[in-house]
């Protein structure tokens, strides 16, 4: 049942110390808490007994008792203060130690594994899991080992002037703390599940329909999408009405449980009272002592349902990490190294799905040096070629060879070097401008402006404040769709590798930033080999040669000359489609 | 709706949506309190009985079979305190969420568009969500921390001046006490929150950039990298919580010191040394007991507030994000114009219309006046920039104009402003084809009827025969059952568009709308969706977006925009006329910006 924990609880071995600290304290102070009001109810009966008589109220030693109230008032205090910043640090000290072991079971598996269809939040949602766990022994573990010793304390205490007060207290205290909890957390997995799927759907619905929100006013079916939104959440949250009202009543449980106790408790000494088997003015310390101890299985509740909440991250993140990486490099010393950098593609099939196919049988040769166009309407399969190159999708047929080593025989190491790639996506880390573009190159400024410069980045980055140490905004980011495809650009020409793969660079451009972009790529890329994928007719006379895809099948491979001169080519039928004078007349002068 | 309206009082505004609930939140917290005086009745009276009077067992009777009801009843009072937050959480959050959504038809695509749909739906969503813990737990525990403390004085003060006087001194409603445990903690609290959502937006963006990493072949070294951040991160956040952990000390050290002021002045009243605080009636063991037991409660409260704390800061960031949508100021069309249903084809009259995107300094369109006929196809040319999806916008009606007017014309009606039809009516009379179809989670038979509700499977099948799609129709397994989108069966671009055209057979509006039908479609399916786009179009208003030939070849009259203004209006065989905008140069060069 909680085996899933097993291997987080196991990443705390080296923080033991701190651990054990942390729930000492935690321990001392539901000590001091017990024992101020204890001890405080204990100083009231004897006091008021001594007080009767003037004698007596003489020779009483209030000294020690009053003494020790003030020792437990500060204690409780200085406990519970260093408690706190012990538990929180070991906790940081965990989820430090957590985020790099989820990130290096993440790391080997293919951005295709991890972005799977229908996936889209996986991140957002592991990253929520991750500080899920953080709670594992802030919220479960030390409440719960604290509120067992707790109980134990109580027992002894009581125990020490009646043994089987003592004995019933703990038991009927171990009980009242684990039953209501136990129930509602057993009750309430029904629940959760439900409605993390609901919730889940939901979003999910949400986020398509936004998406075709044109559409739906256009068909005035958005009030339709409200309403059925809003019933969903309904259900949704019936779920959660459910939840709360099994929280609600193990809470009914747990106090009917400590109200018997105490009454079984005060019964019991008050019995022995009259019996003249116990000192009267133990009756309070005894009240208040179990009163206090119940200030720490208050908590129990919550680290239950906590538990539920933690489990059910750790089963999502072993569920990653169970997917074995589809793509394994060779070891360093194991590998093919490539002669030169010829790429050869020799009938490469990719099933994304077991049924459907995005790239059938495709052939290619690339010399060293050559620049390669690969056109294709949205969804022929380019984008596709360039996952399989970088080995992100696994192809299901055929060969790719670099320099005569088959791709699949280079280290990791060695695959990454060959390739420069921008992928249609940029994404923008946290962290200076600088170190977005260098990626932990050694790369001076000059370097980069004059990068920036030819991409005609630099008017840009003279509007930021910090210039290239500024860092991106938190929320969103301070760079246009269209500046931020030749951040990309620019990051992967910043790297010198043999080959570059860029994936429609130029895609929401306008026309005469885009002749500046293809200028630069073209000058920077002089003896390196370049594959560029489009959907656009741009350039073609630039290219050695030109590639189309149309789902998936290579229709057409050639030199441009000899694919224009040829007037029933795809490329030519395309080009002469869309009027030409018409797209030079649509210009403005 | 004040424009300057803060996080805060936007979320005590909203809290009237749940009032009701909240209320009886409030007053189950109070009467619990009540019941607690009870207990600590049964308690002290226990002890008075045992230790002063020494009466035999008989006399314990009463308190020990009041106690079990008391507890009963203060734990059937927390369940509904429990209960009553969380359903008044979960009915606000639905009011909210539902105003968000109604309002996102009213801001329209173009402003949802800007938002990106995925911050826009972390929005509608999770910000929503994250109110529950602010308006379940926080609110009323924050209204009961002025009313729990109050009860216990009452109860306390008859009894013993000097004991209440201890615990106003050292109480939670000193306002010394609440500006240093409040205000202090506060900012503290608000760090706390900043660093950790930055802790772990740090590690996302990582898992997020994990590709990029790979690529650049530093994904292995990243390990330590998110080590290390995690690692500075923590003594950052150390750092703060030091001092705000000594805020909430603060507060533990009062009400410590206090039992153990109470504890020690009522001693020492027994023993006889102090003669001060009491009335006439004394002190007696009962009294000092009970006091004591209340007294942990009079700061309990203010504990459980600390508690709850993430609560408020999280809803009071959500509330920054919520409040520009909600209080966002649009143009609303007037909503009671009279019904409109037209019964012949429309034709449209624009007269110096000009519109503007928000921010912009040049108009998106400038000074339109044109006539577009019924029954005739105009075709938008233009390059990018020029206004032809502003056009566009405006005859969906997402878009305002700011000037000039847009008049529809019924053969024998009259004239009648777009801004006089309600937008409802305006829609049921367009039918649109865009560049992106939309396919949601759902049947093919969902997918279609969004065009129209009431359609019957044979009005489906139709329009499946009109857009080409029986063909692909036969292959599924399921026919009009089959799910499409997420979770089902996978369409290509090509057949969206063309169930983008049974949805406009289905409407069967009077103007239809296309904005580059054939982009980027592969060949076969292009040939198809020209072939549906000639049925569509028959007999209607049609104004189509595109810049191919062939399209344009099936238009009535060009369009040409250019920077927002009309530069010809004409036929397309003028237009190319020789000395016409259009005219044929004598040779074709290939390397020009179009799509595939």
């Amino acid at each position: 049942m909680f085996r899933q924990l097993l291997p987080y609880v196991r990443l705390m071995t080296p923080w033991t110390w701190l651990l054990g600290m942390g729930i000492a304290l935690q321990l001392m102070a539901l000590a001091s808490s017990i024992g101020l009001m204890a001890l405080s109810g204990w100083f009231l009966s004897a006091s008021a007994l001594a007080g009767l008589s003037i004698a007596t109220a003489h020779t009483f030693n209030y000294l020690l008792p009053s003494a020790g109230v003030r020792f437990f008032a500060l204690s409780r205090t200085g406990a519970r203060y260093g408690e706190r910043l012990v538990t929180h640090d070991a906790t940081f000290r965990l989820l430090s130690r957590l985020r790099k072991h989820v990130y290096e079971s993440l790391e080997p598996l293919s951005p295709a594994q991890l972005q799977r269809h229908g996936e889209s939040e996986l991140m957002t949602r592991l990253t929520a899991d991750v500080d899920a766990l953080d709670g594992l022994y802030l919220r479960v573990l030390a409440p719960s080992i604290v509120a067992l010793l707790g109980i134990v304390i109580c027992g002894v205490v009581i125990g020490v002037f009646a043994p089987a007060i003592g004995l019933f207290a703990a038991l009927a205290l171990l009980l009242s703390g684990l039953l209501g909890p136990w129930l509602a957390w057993r009750a309430g997995q029904a629940h959760s599940d439900a409605w993390h799927q609901d919730n889940t759907r939901l979003r999910a619905r949400l986020l398509e329909r936004l998406n075709g929100l044109s559409e739906l006013m256009i068909y005035n079916r958005w009030h339709g999408e409200v309403d059925s939104l809003i019933e969903g959440q309904q259900t949704r949250d019936a779920h959660e009405y459910q939840l709360a009202r099994q929280w609600g009543s193990s809470q009914l449980l747990s106090q009917t449980l400590l109200g018997l106790t105490l009454t079984g408790v005060l019964g019991m000494a008050g019995w022995a009272v009259t019996r003249h088997e116990l000192d009267a003015t133990l009756v309070a310390l005894m009240g208040l002592a179990i009163m206090g101890a119940f200030e720490a299985i208050a908590l129990l509740p919550q680290a239950w349902q906590n538990l539920g909440r933690i489990q059910r991250a750790a089963t999502r993140l072993d569920d990653v990490r169970q997917r074995v990486s589809e793509t394994d490099f060779p070891a360093e010393s194991e590998q093919c190294l490539p002669e030169g950098h010829r790429l050869s593609i020799d009938q490469l099939s990719v099933h994304l799905e077991a049924s459907i196919a995005v790239l059938y049988s495709v052939s290619l040769e690339v010399e060293e040096g050559e620049h390669l166009l690969i056109l294709g309407p949205s969804g022929s399969g380019k984008t596709t070629l360039f996952n399989s190159l970088i080995r992100f999708v696994s192809p299901s047929e055929g060969t790719m060879t670099l320099g005569g080593a088959p791709l699949n025989q280079l280290s990791e190491a060695t695959l990454r070097a060959q390739f420069a790639v921008a992928q249609q996506e940029t994404h923008l880390f946290a962290a200076s401008y600088r170190d977005n573009l260098t990626m932990g190159q050694p790369i001076d400024d000059e370097t980069i402006m004059a990068m920036l410069d030819t991409l005609a980045l630099r008017d840009w980055l003279e509007q930021q404040p910090d210039g290239l140490s500024g860092f991106p905004d938190e929320r969103g980011s301070s760079l246009s769709g269209g500046q931020l495809r030749r951040f990309g650009i620019a990051r992967a020409l910043l790297r010198k590798a043999p080959i570059v793969l860029l994936d429609e660079p130029t895609e929401g451009l306008d026309e005469a930033t885009e002749q500046q972009v293809w200028h630069a790529i073209r000058n920077h890329c002089q003896g390196r080999t370049l594959i560029v994928i489009t959907h656009r007719l741009i350039q073609l006379e630039d290219f050695d040669r030109i590639a189309m895809l149309d789902e998936g099948h290579l229709v057409e491979y050639d030199t441009p000359r000899r694919l224009l001169a040829d007037p029933d080519s795809r490329l030519t039928v395309l080009c002469q489609r869309i009027d030409p004078e018409l797209a030079g007349l649509m210009r403005p002068a | 709706m004040a424009s300057n309206e803060t996080p805060r009082q936007w979320l005590q505004r909203t809290a009237s949506r749940g009032a009701r609930w909240s209320r009886l939140s409030v007053l189950a917290g109070t009467l619990s309190t009540l019941v607690l005086l009870v207990q600590a009745w049964c308690i002290a009276t226990i002890a008075q009985r045992m230790v002063i009077d020494s009466t035999d067992f008989s006399a314990l009777v009463t308190p020990l079979l009041l106690l079990p009801p008391a507890f009963i009843a203060r734990g059937l009072l927390v369940r509904a305190r429990t209960i009553c937050g969380a359903r008044g959480g979960i009915e606000i959050r639905q009011s909210v969420r539902r105003e968000l959504l109604e309002r996102i038809a009213v801001l329209g695509p173009l402003w949802a568009r800007r938002q990106h749909s995925a911050t826009l739906s972390n929005r509608i969503w999770d910000q929503v969500d994250a109110l529950q813990g602010f308006y379940a737990d926080y609110r009323p525990q924050m209204l009961l921390c002025g009313i729990i403390p109050i009860i216990i004085l009452i109860a306390v003060a008859p009894l013993s001046w000097a004991a209440a006087l201890i615990l106003i001194a050292t109480g939670p409603l000193i306002p010394i006490n609440m500006a240093m445990v409040g205000i202090g903690a506060k900012k503290r609290q608000e760090d706390q929150f900043l660093e950790m959502g930055r802790m772990s937006r740090h590690f996302l963006d990582t898992l997020q950039g994990l590709s990029t990493l790979k690529l650049f072949g530093v994904s292995k070294r990243q390990a330590d990298e998110v080590h290390t951040t995690s690692e500075s991160f923590r003594r950052r956040t150390m750092r703060v919580l030091r001092l705000a952990f000594l805020s909430s000390a603060v507060l533990e050290f009062f009400a410590s010191v206090s039992i153990a002021l109470l504890a020690l002045y009522l001693g020492f009243v027994y023993l006889g040394q102090f003669h001060f605080g009491m009335y006439d009636h004394g002190i007696n063991l009962f009294m000092g007991l009970f006091i004591l037991i209340l007294a942990p409660e009079f700061y309990q409260p203010l504990r459980e507030l600390g508690v709850h704390y993430h609560a408020k800061a999280q809803a009071e960031a959500a509330a920054e994000d919520l409040m520009p949508i909600l209080n966002r100021r649009v143009f609303e069309r007037d909503t009671d114009q009279p019904a409109w249903q037209p019964k012949g084809s429309l034709a449209l009259s624009l007269e110096g219309l000009t519109a503007r995107y928000a921010g912009r300094s040049s108009a998106a369109l400038d000074d339109i006046s044109i006539e577009i006929r019924a029954q005739e196809m105009l075709a938008v040319i233009g390059p990018s920039g020029a206004g032809k999806s502003t056009l566009l916008n405006v005859l969906m009606g997402f878009m305002h104009p700011e000037a000039g007017s847009l008049n529809v014309l019924e053969s024998d009606q009259t004239p009648r402003a777009l801004i006089d039809i309600r937008s409802d009516d305006w829609q049921l009379q367009i039918a649109w084809v865009g560049q992106t179809a939309v396919i949601v989670s759902g049947t093919l038979a969902e997918n279609l009827r969004l065009a129209n509700a009431e359609a019957s499977d044979q009005d489906l099948l139709d329009a499946l025969e009109q857009a080409a799609l029986q063909q692909w129709l036969t292959g599924l397994p399921d026919g009009l059952d089959t799910r499409l989108g997420e979770g089902g069966r996978a369409v290509s671009g090509g057949q969206a568009r063309r169930i983008a055209l049974a949805r406009a057979f289905l409407r069967d509006a009077r103007l239809v709308l296309l904005d580059e039908p054939t982009a980027s479609l592969d060949q076969a399916s292009e040939r198809l969706v020209m072939e549906a786009l000639a049925r569509l179009c028959k007999g209607r208003t049609v104004v189509l977006l595109t810049h191919r030939m062939e399209l344009l070849a099936l238009a009535d009259r060009v369009l040409m925009l250019d920077q927002g203004r009309v530069q010809a209006l004409e036929t397309l065989d003028n237009l190319r006329a020789p000395g016409g905008p259009l005219a044929r140069s004598v040779s074709a060069h290939p390397s020009e910006t179009r799509d595939v």
